[in-house]
């Protein structure tokens, strides 16, 4: 799976991927509904034992509310693994608040983007992060990792 | 003396030279410096090494050349003659080596010519060779010789015969000619050596005279030198120049302590005290540069003592070299001592009158002044110059009433005149700057052997501080008497000694009933055990300030005293008693209390506001809570009613009704808007949270900015909008921009119905506050009614319905907010359908 959606709301879930479908990057994404499972699936711990998807995720799409493990806390996790660090993170989330703005920036967030009020403008923003991020965004060579 | 000497020498040595050396070869001979001979009776002639003159004479010129022509050599010179008187003319001229005769001549024959020659003394030697061709008999021949020929021939005569003899004759006179001037020339050196002689032995009886005296006067001062050198006090020695000792008088050797023959063993360096070896090698050196040299120095004696020593050294010479040093050295260790001594001494006694705390000054016997120490200087108020001033300096002086004083009747003047000591009339002085003080001066005269006054010395005692203290006294004691506190003094046994007024006023006894009674009797009972310890407490010297306790009146009743206690000292700091005062602090003690309530309730009052203070920060932090969860989850159930509307309308839309698709457009309209008034409230709450950072702003610049923000939303219309010149607030640039976006959005969208739209951007001073400035947006849009003008800043207060205009009634609101945070002031202006004028006072920038 190339995308990570970590998404705790069923029914943003359920929004996202039928944006996502409309571009036919449905098949790509990998949901978990929480920090600590979003941790387990990327290092291959728990659950996921045995299968580490750092090395196949191209992009994590990361709400900031979660239970258990908080967005932040995984996006810290993310940044300071030298396996994780290079996977652009978008956090997509429904907070306006400079602060989760700064923080997130502070911590090494590729992008922060607020989760458009109306569905249309929802399927574009979709359309364009996955445009950028993986198609056009450059990232740096495998080896590096 | 030397310089004739040489003279005299150089001279010899001329003379040797001519003596020993030969003629030089051009046979002249060298003249000597001799003025007395003339250049007259230099044989010159005689000395010719040029050709030989040969005359010959011959009546016949044809022979006459024929002899030339046989006697041509460049040594002869041939002189021609064709008679006898012409060869007697020649021979008178000039000197010949050799004469060619011819026998028969006109007048005069050869004989007889021969004859004449022979008879003069000057010719006679000059040979002569008679040629003939006639006069060829024998007779003829022997007639020849009889004059004295040398030769006789006869023509034809064989040319070589003749060059032959003539050439003997030739060599012969040369020899002769040399023979001559050699004799002339030895008889002339014989007389200049003569000459000489007798100079030099003159020359010597001179020197010989000269000397003579210059030794008698040389063994007269050698004798001269030896006494006094022998005799001298002071040591006199000579070094050589590796610095060993030369010769040394006996002075010196009793200085050094060391007999000759050892010293001529030691160099001077060896005897110097260590510390001042340095200095002596460098005077040596000075002496070595052919410079004398002059210096205070110290040797060691064979004893260890040290000896100080000046040392003035001269070089000696020999030869324009420096061969040695001669130095003459006196001791001054004793003068050394004495000076110090004295120094000391002179030293003590100034240390001793400048450490005198009183004013102490001596004058020589006109009234200069002489010597002074600083405590003179201090009480004078200025420093006098010594030698100059006169005792009494530029001041004036008074007697103790004020009344002037002239300076002839004041007791230094008195002591001055009079030679007698004076003590304790008191004067007063007055000082460079004006103030005056209060002295006893006590001059006395100073005596010399002959008991005449040579001058004063006088001390003056200043007694200004004394009578100050004593007026002190005197006011003190009054203020004791009239002092409103009681005053109250007791001995170490607690009883009174002395009581005020006040005291007798406060506690109701008086003066007599209390004094020599003791102070207990103020205390009350239950308290009787303070006094012991107050008393204790004063025996040790210590004082007791400010001691709060409860004293008793006469009539019994009790009150509050503050006490204040003090041990009492007498003139040898012995303590003898105390102090008391006492003062009534009833009044005092009321107002404390009352104080003490009121900090009672502003404590509480205090902790009331600090409770309230930590409710309201919790309360603000609940609100930034609810803010963000207002924020963040709000919107997500909004957000999911919009998706799941359009998710219904794109995939059940085909069976829904028109109405339902209608309904369904409703419910996505109004998730909009509930989006929208969700960010206005954050917006507005967060105003109240942010901090603000104020600076100067500069207004137009921050207004244009707002517009071209704008403008992009605004594309489509056309506005004539002008900015005026605006000047600077004090503010925070990010909010004053929401202030302008907000009222340039509503001029914007209050004007859209309008076709030419005009928004004028202004200032105006504010004339209700002069630190103030007023900007204003002043549109031509709808306008607004006055009567609901107090409405149009609340929240969620709109004048318009929302089919007429859009927003959520926020953004006035948002612009009062921020501009009371400025503590500025906002107000609207308008009239329904002819616009509106939004004005904002701010704090001008202060520059």
């Amino acid at each position: 799976m190339e995308i990570l959606l970590i998404e705790d709301s069923p029914e943003d879930v359920e929004i996202t991927l039928r944006a996502f479908r409309k571009f036919e990057l449905a098949n790509k994404v990998h949901v978990v509904r929480d920090g600590e499972e979003a941790l387990e699936y990327l290092f291959g711990k728990g659950r996921y034992a045995g299968q580490a998807a750092c090395s196949t995720t191209r992009l994590i799409l990361l709400d900031l509310k979660l239970p258990k493990v908080d967005g932040s806390e995984v996006l810290q996790r993310c940044k300071s693994d030298p396996r994780t660090k290079n996977i652009p993170v978008v956090v997509f989330t429904s907070s306006k608040e400079d602060r989760d703005l700064t923080d997130t920036y502070n911590l090494g967030v590729n992008s922060y983007v607020v989760k458009p009020l109306d569905f249309s403008q929802f399927t574009e923003t979709i359309r364009q992060l996955s445009l950028y991020w993986m198609g056009l965004n450059q990232l740096p060579p495998k080896q590096t990792l | 003396m030397a310089f004739q000497v040489n003279d005299i020498e150089k001279q010899i040595s001329h003379a040797m030279n001519i003596d020993t050396g030969s003629p030089s070869t051009d046979g002249q001979v060298q003249h000597l410096p001799d003025q007395r001979r003339s250049a007259a009776e230099t044989p010159s002639s005689a000395f010719h090494t040029g050709p030989i003159n040969i005359l010959i004479v011959d009546d016949e010129p044809k022979n006459l050349t024929v002899l030339e022509t046989v006697l041509d050599d460049p040594d002869y010179r041939l002189v021609r003659a064709e008679s006898a008187d012409r060869a007697l003319h020649a021979l008178v001229k000039e000197e010949f080596a050799l004469l060619i005769l011819d026998i028969r001549l006109p007048g005069m024959n050869g004989f007889e010519l021969a004859q004449m020659i022979r008879q003069r003394k000057k010719t006679a030697g000059v040979p002569i060779i008679f040629l003939t061709a006639y006069y060829n008999e024998d007779q003829h021949v022997l007639e020849g010789y009889g004059t004295g020929a040398v030769d006789y021939l006869v023509k034809p005569v064989n040319p070589a015969i003749l060059r032959s003899k003539v050439s003997v004759f030739a060599e012969l006179h040369r020899k002769s000619r040399a023979l001559l001037a050699e004799i002339t020339e030895r008889r002339r050196v014989e007389e200049q050596l003569r000459e000489l002689s007798d100079t030099l032995e003159q020359r010597v009886t001179e020197r010989t005279r000269a000397l003579k005296l210059a030794s008698s006067a040389l063994h007269e001062a050698g004798e001269r030198y030896r006494s006094l050198f022998d005799g001298s006090l002071d040591a006199i020695f000579f070094l050589g120049a590796d610095g060993r000792f030369k010769a040394a008088n006996p002075a010196a050797l009793r200085l050094i302590t060391r007999t000759l023959e050892e010293l001529k063993t030691i160099h001077f360096l060896d005897l110097c005290a260590p510390d001042q070896r340095e200095g002596v090698g460098n005077a040596f050196r000075t002496a070595f540069r052919c410079q004398g040299f002059a210096i205070d120095t110290a040797v060691i004696t064979v004893t260890g003592e040290r000896r100080d020593l000046f040392i003035s050294g001269a070089p000696e010479t020999q030869d324009g070299e420096v061969v040695g040093i001669s130095c003459i050295a006196r001791d001054i260790t004793e003068r050394i001592k004495t000076e110090e001594a004295l120094r000391l001494s002179e030293a003590r006694y100034r240390e001793l009158i400048q450490s005198l705390p009183a004013a102490v000054y001596t004058t020589d016997e006109r009234g200069r002044i002489t010597l002074y120490n600083q405590a003179a200087v201090a009480l004078w108020g200025c420093e006098p110059k010594v030698g100059e001033d006169l005792w009494y300096g530029s001041w004036n002086i008074y007697r103790p009433d004020g009344t002037p004083l002239s300076f002839d009747e004041c007791p230094m003047a008195v002591t001055l005149r009079e030679g007698r000591p004076i003590h304790g009339e008191e004067i007063v002085i007055e000082r460079p700057d004006g103030t005056r003080r209060h002295v006893l001066p006590h001059p006395k005269p100073m005596l010399n052997a002959q008991s005449v006054v040579i001058g004063v010395i006088n001390m003056l005692v200043d007694i200004t501080d004394l009578k100050q203290a004593e007026r002190a006294m005197v006011h003190l004691a009054a203020i004791v008497m009239s002092s409103d506190d009681a005053i109250v003094s007791k001995n170490l046994q607690g009883i009174v000694t002395s009581w005020n007024g006040a005291a007798e006023r406060l506690f109701g006894y008086t003066a007599e009933e209390m004094i020599g009674q003791p102070v207990s009797r103020l205390i009350p009972v239950n308290r009787h055990n303070e006094e012991p310890s107050i008393l204790e407490r004063i025996r040790r010297g210590e004082s007791i300030e400010h001691y709060e306790t409860i004293r008793q009146r006469k009539d019994g009743t009790e009150f509050p005293v503050s006490l204040t206690v003090s041990p009492l000292v007498d003139l040898h700091g012995k303590i003898i008693g105390a102090s008391k005062i006492a003062r009534d602090i009833t009044e005092q003690k009321r107002v404390e209390e009352a104080l003490r309530e009121r900090d009672r309730t502003l404590t509480t009052m205090n902790d009331t506001l600090k409770k309230q203070t930590v409710a309201l920060a919790e309360a603000n932090k609940e609100l930034e809570g609810f803010s963000y969860s207002v924020s963040h989850d709000l919107r997500a159930p909004l957000r999911t009613i919009d998706a799941f509307s359009l998710i219904m309308e794109e995939d059940q839309g085909s069976r829904l009704s028109d109405e339902g698709r209608r309904c369904l457009t409703i419910v996505r309209k109004s998730v909009g808007q509930a989006g929208e008034l969700i960010d206005d409230l954050l917006e507005f709450s967060k105003l109240g949270r942010q901090g603000m950072s104020f600076r100067l702003v500069m207004m137009a610049d921050l207004a244009r900015e707002a517009v071209d923000d704008l403008s992009i939303m605004q594309k489509s219309r056309q506005v004539d909008l002008t900015i005026g010149d605006l000047p600077p607030c004090q503010g925070d640039r990010r909010f004053l921009k929401i202030v302008w976006m907000n009222l340039l959005t509503n001029a914007f969208k209050y004007t859209n119905n309008r076709n030419e739209t005009r928004i004028e951007v202004g200032w105006m001073p504010d004339d209700a506050n002069a630190g103030s400035v007023i900007y204003f947006v002043k549109d031509n849009g709808i306008g607004f009614d006055m009567a609901y003008a107090h409405k149009l800043f609340g929240v969620f207060q709109r004048l318009h319905r929302r089919e007429e205009f859009e927003g959520t009634g926020v953004g006035l609101a948002v612009v009062r907010r921020i501009v009371q945070r400025h503590d500025g002031r906002v107000w609207a202006e308008g009239k329904v359908g002819e616009g509106a004028t939004f004005f904002v006072s701010l704090r001008k920038a202060t520059a």
